[in-house]
């Protein structure tokens, strides 16, 4: 168990060694200089030469490299060229309201799409089951922003139950503000929970133990709960994990539509003003925190399935 | 007529009825048609140049005179919208299938081929997929700068990864199969082992998953279009007019939410086809 | 004697796209209290299903319709959902061919024995807990304690079959139904199973149905015989006697077929018995066993395979062999 525990581990420091080096890479091997990119088209050669030395952007690829590498370990990114301003206080002020608002629309698809899954599940083929599937591709096919703004339209500007924008203050304020975005990303997670949730309880309902606890009498109820669900859901976690990603995407649109003050609003800022250092270090951050995620699913899947500890020989 | 031509023949047959039976694909594939076509004859069926300013009449609520309103300067929303399509579906498709090719090509070398050029590739496109898409899109467009070439680099940069880990694993499996192993029996080049035999096989999976990626790639070119990343002035797509409507999405709502719905029509529809088509080859591994 | 479950004129469809495929088609069986019937037929002659109509355990595509299904006189057909229920959790136990695909391969194996006691008997956990061990070492599991804490794949196939029994039993069923209890296991092990199974059925006076492939094993272990074939019985009666008599074509087929110690000396070539079993979707009236059969003649496509009896207690489907039993008898019957 530790032995894998470890090498696992191994494997995500590995991906994260290979996620800054991506990051590097990209600003140097990227069609087109980012420094004069930065500086306009009417930069001159010996202004261009300047901030490329002040970057450090001339000295040998790999000294920059391990410069790089440093900064990231020890949390000292440098400035923002944009904000006056440390990046890693940057980051730390915007990180709470990015990390509410996944959290909050991860759970908005969690508790839409498992009874959805389950009702799925058990009524294969029926209208229920088509109708479900079809709700589901649609939300699937909205863009995330326009959901979002759909919802403001009906739900802030036309009923004023929500408010438009911003990000309020307090826990309900906070949990307000960010109730329309939620659902909005939760639309669109909706169809991949939905999806692989149903199929793996459809699988795990084909398994013969699921037959052998129908033959013992059990109620449909107590076979669901204590013997179905725990073993469908860890495929949809591994799932969930690796869509993460896609998550952090979509929230640097709707932190745009709705204004809050995250990491996706920051990233968005950054890009625009063409301000590396700080695009470089969300998007290892961002990175980082999928590595992290995936990490975190395997080693619980190896805690909740004991198939998967090596070292346990199966007969 | 020879045996096989005639067996041929009713396999054919029976694949043709079996696709009719399958409402999703038959459906989707209405859907995509329509979008296409229009998309396809926009300068013929659009009623208004799209960029014609009319302010006399802007912020108009859908009529009879502009099916879908017009904008704060008076542009027809409807023939912006069939511009706008025109070039997204475009940019998706090129994109979207640069990346297949790719990727499934890379992808197919590696396995094909093993070693540490399969090893380093392997490490890469892992490492490319661990990446959050869009970050690493907009991580493209801070390098290149705004635009659909900047979307366009980045989508593909981001998006080849995928089909390459997919073509990969399936070379990986196909390189046991002994009609792969007889290649080299015969003597075939390794070209010709790869593209004539391995790669017809391999491109199924890859094609059933860019329906998916199809939508994707479709909702982050909208998306960074809305943030004014992508297609720029004066030229609209789907995005673009959607954020031109920002600031009056109470008063002229029709700006905002009906190029949406178009974007929804064109992924449910290319969903459907990706449904219909993995729920046929069901049907078909069952016979 | 009054039979404890009686089925008569079970019919078993699948439902498909297209139609739906008859698999059992008219099938008549008896148990009566504490015996042991056997049910003995290939791969697709419909067993399976037969045996698991008794507690109306379908999978979902399957449609089962019957003129009597009844359980020590009650109807089954006709249960609620939470009747079912409870005929399922204490008159009937069942016991599967998979020993390992059975338990839920994330938890203990006691545990799966104790959580049957605490909801179908209402047993508190520690009570359970106690009783799961009773039932381990009853079922003859070598040190219960160790096992109970097991996982599946930990344990052997011999003894995952006995914590199978061992739930099975745990409700002091008045049925064991055991589907291919043995196919999975070595021979040794076998005969160690159905040795437990015949040492349970006496002291606790619980009715077995065996259903197997092999009649070998069948012979072993059952008082009374059913053959089937092509969804239908085709023969029944007490397993001596239609062991030694054979009164159906494809029995003698399938009993000549058997390898046995005598013939292991001499290199005699058993066959198979030629041809496939058939295809339950190409439906056809009449015997199912006519394409490999020696006897076949043209009205045999046109029997409808009622049992008709041949000595006391022992029926048999094919008319000809009926015919043949009975101007024997009446033949001897003349002076």
């Amino acid at each position: 168990m530790l032995g894998y525990t470890l090498r696992r581990v191994g494997i995500s420091v590995i991906q994260l060694l290979l996620l800054a080096f991506l990051a590097f890479t990209l600003i140097h091997f990227v069609p087109g200089n980012p420094v004069s990119t930065m500086l306009g088209p009417r930069a001159t050669p010996a202004e261009i030469k300047l901030i490329s030395d002040s970057l450090g952007l001339n000295k040998p690829l790999p000294t920059q490299f391990w410069l790089f590498l440093g900064h990231l370990v020890t949390g000292h990114f440098g400035r923002s060229f944009t904000f006056s301003q440390s990046i890693s206080s940057l980051i730390s002020e915007r990180f709470v309201p990015s990390l509410a608002l996944i959290t909050y629309g991860t759970l908005v698809a969690i508790v839409i799409g498992v009874p959805l899954a389950i009702a799925t599940a058990l009524r294969a083929d029926d209208p229920v089951d088509h109708s479900i599937r079809i709700f589901t591709t649609i939300s699937f096919a909205m863009p995330t922003f326009w959901s979002g703004l759909v919802l403001a339209i009906i739900f802030a500007l036309k009923l004023h139950w929500l408010p438009v924008s911003g990000y309020g203050t307090g826990f309900w304020g906070v949990a307000r503000s960010l109730t329309l975005p939620a659902v909005a990303l939760g639309l669109s997670l909706l169809a991949v929970i939905v999806r692989t949730l149903r199929s793996s309880i459809r699988h795990v309902l084909s398994l013969e133990y699921v037959e052998a606890t129908r033959a013992r009498g059990f109620s449909t109820w107590r076979i669901m709960t204590h013997h179905v669900m725990r073993n469908a859901v860890m495929p949809t976690v591994t799932v969930l994990a690796v869509n993460v990603g896609f998550l952090i995407g979509g929230t640097v649109v709707l932190e745009q539509v709705f204004q809050i003050p995250g990491l996706g609003s920051l990233l968005f800022q950054a890009v625009e003003q063409r301000d590396y250092p700080l695009v470089e270090t969300i998007a290892v951050l961002a990175g980082s925190v999928v590595v992290f995620l995936n990490l975190a699913t395997d080693l619980l899947q190896s805690v909740v399935d004991p198939r998967v500890r090596p070292g346990v020989r199966s007969v | 007529m020879s045996d096989l031509s005639v067996r041929s023949l009713a396999v054919r047959h029976r694949f043709r009825i079996r696709r009719l039976h399958n409402w999703e694909l038959t459906a989707g594939i209405v859907v995509i048609g329509v979008l296409m076509l229009a998309a396809l004859l926009a300068p013929n069926i659009a009623p208004y140049p799209p960029n014609r300013l009319d302010i006399i009449n802007s912020l108009q609520a859908p009529s009879w005179h502009h099916w879908m309103g017009t904008d704060f300067v008076g542009r027809d929303i409807w023939s912006r919208v069939l511009y706008g399509l025109r070039v997204d579906m475009l940019v998706v498709a090129v994109i979207t299938y640069a990346g297949l090719v790719i990727g499934v090509v890379v992808g197919t070398i590696a396995g094909y081929f093993g070693g540490w050029f399969d090893a380093i590739v392997g490490r890469i496109a892992d490492t490319v997929i661990a990446f959050p898409f869009i970050v690493l899109v907009l991580a493209v467009i801070a390098i290149v700068g705004p635009g659909l070439k900047g979307v366009a680099i980045g989508i593909i940069i981001a998006g080849w990864a995928l089909y390459c880990r997919l073509a990969r694993s399936e070379m990986l499996a196909l390189r046991e199969q002994p009609f792969i192993k007889s290649t080299k029996a015969l003597g075939y080049s390794h070209l010709r082992a790869i593209f004539r035999h391995a790669l017809p096989n391999l491109v199924r999976t890859s094609l059933v998953y860019s329906t998916v990626d199809v939508v994707v790639n479709m909702l982050v070119l909208a998306g960074m279009s809305y943030l004014g990343l992508g297609q720029q002035a004066p030229g609209a797509d789907l995005g673009s007019i959607i954020a031109s409507g920002q600031s009056y999405l109470l008063s002229a709502w029709w700006i905002t939410t009906i190029p949406g719905i178009v974007l929804v029509l064109f992924g449910f529809g290319v969903s459907l086809i990706g449904d219909g088509i993995t729920s046929g080859e069901l049907l078909q591994g069952a016979l | 004697m009054t039979a404890l479950l009686r089925l008569e004129g079970l019919r078993i469809a699948f439902q498909h796209r297209t139609g739906s495929t008859e698999v059992v088609r008219g099938v008549d069986l008896e148990v009566g209290p504490s015996e042991t019937v056997g049910l003995v037929g290939e791969s697709g002659s419909g067993k399976s299903l037969t045996c698991r109509s008794v507690i109306r355990l379908m999978p979902s595509h399957a449609r089962m319709t019957a003129a009597r299904v009844e359980f020590d006189g009650r109807d089954v057909l006709g249960l609620s959902t939470s009747d079912l229920r409870q005929h399922r959790a204490h008159n009937v136990g069942m016991i599967f061919q998979d020993p390992f695909s059975c338990f839920d391969p994330t938890k203990r194996v006691g545990e799966q024995v104790a959580e049957t006691l605490r909801v179908n008997a209402g047993m508190d956990r520690s009570a359970a807990h106690d009783r799961a061990l009773e039932l381990l070492a009853s079922v003859g599991i070598d040190r219960p304690e160790q096992r109970f804490r097991a996982y599946p794949h930990e344990l052997s196939g011999g003894m995952r079959q006995r914590v199978m029994i061992a739930i099975a039993i745990s409700a002091k069923p008045k049925l064991l139904i055991a589907d291919e209890p043995t196919t999975a296991l070595d021979v040794t092990t076998q005969a160690q199973i159905l040795a437990l199974i015949e040492q349970l059925r006496r002291d606790s006076e619980m009715a077995v149905l065996l259903v197997s492939h092999d009649f070998g094993v069948i012979a072993q272990a059952c008082d009374r015989v059913a053959v089937m074939y092509g969804g239908y019985v085709v023969e029944a009666g007490p397993v001596d006697e239609v062991c030694a008599e054979p009164r159906h074509p494809y029995t003698r087929a399938l009993l000549e077929s058997i390898p046995n110690v005598e013939s292991a000396g001499q290199r005699i070539r058993r066959a198979g018995i030629p041809g496939q079993p058939p295809n339950p979707a190409e439906l056809r009236p009449g015997c199912p066993f006519v394409e490999r059969c020696t006897l076949a003649r043209e009205s045999c496509h046109d029997v409808d395979m009622t049992l008709a009896e041949v000595a006391p207690g022992h029926v048999t489907a094919c008319p000809i062999v009926a015919a043949a039993v009975g101007a024997a008898s009446s033949t001897r019957g003349r002076p």
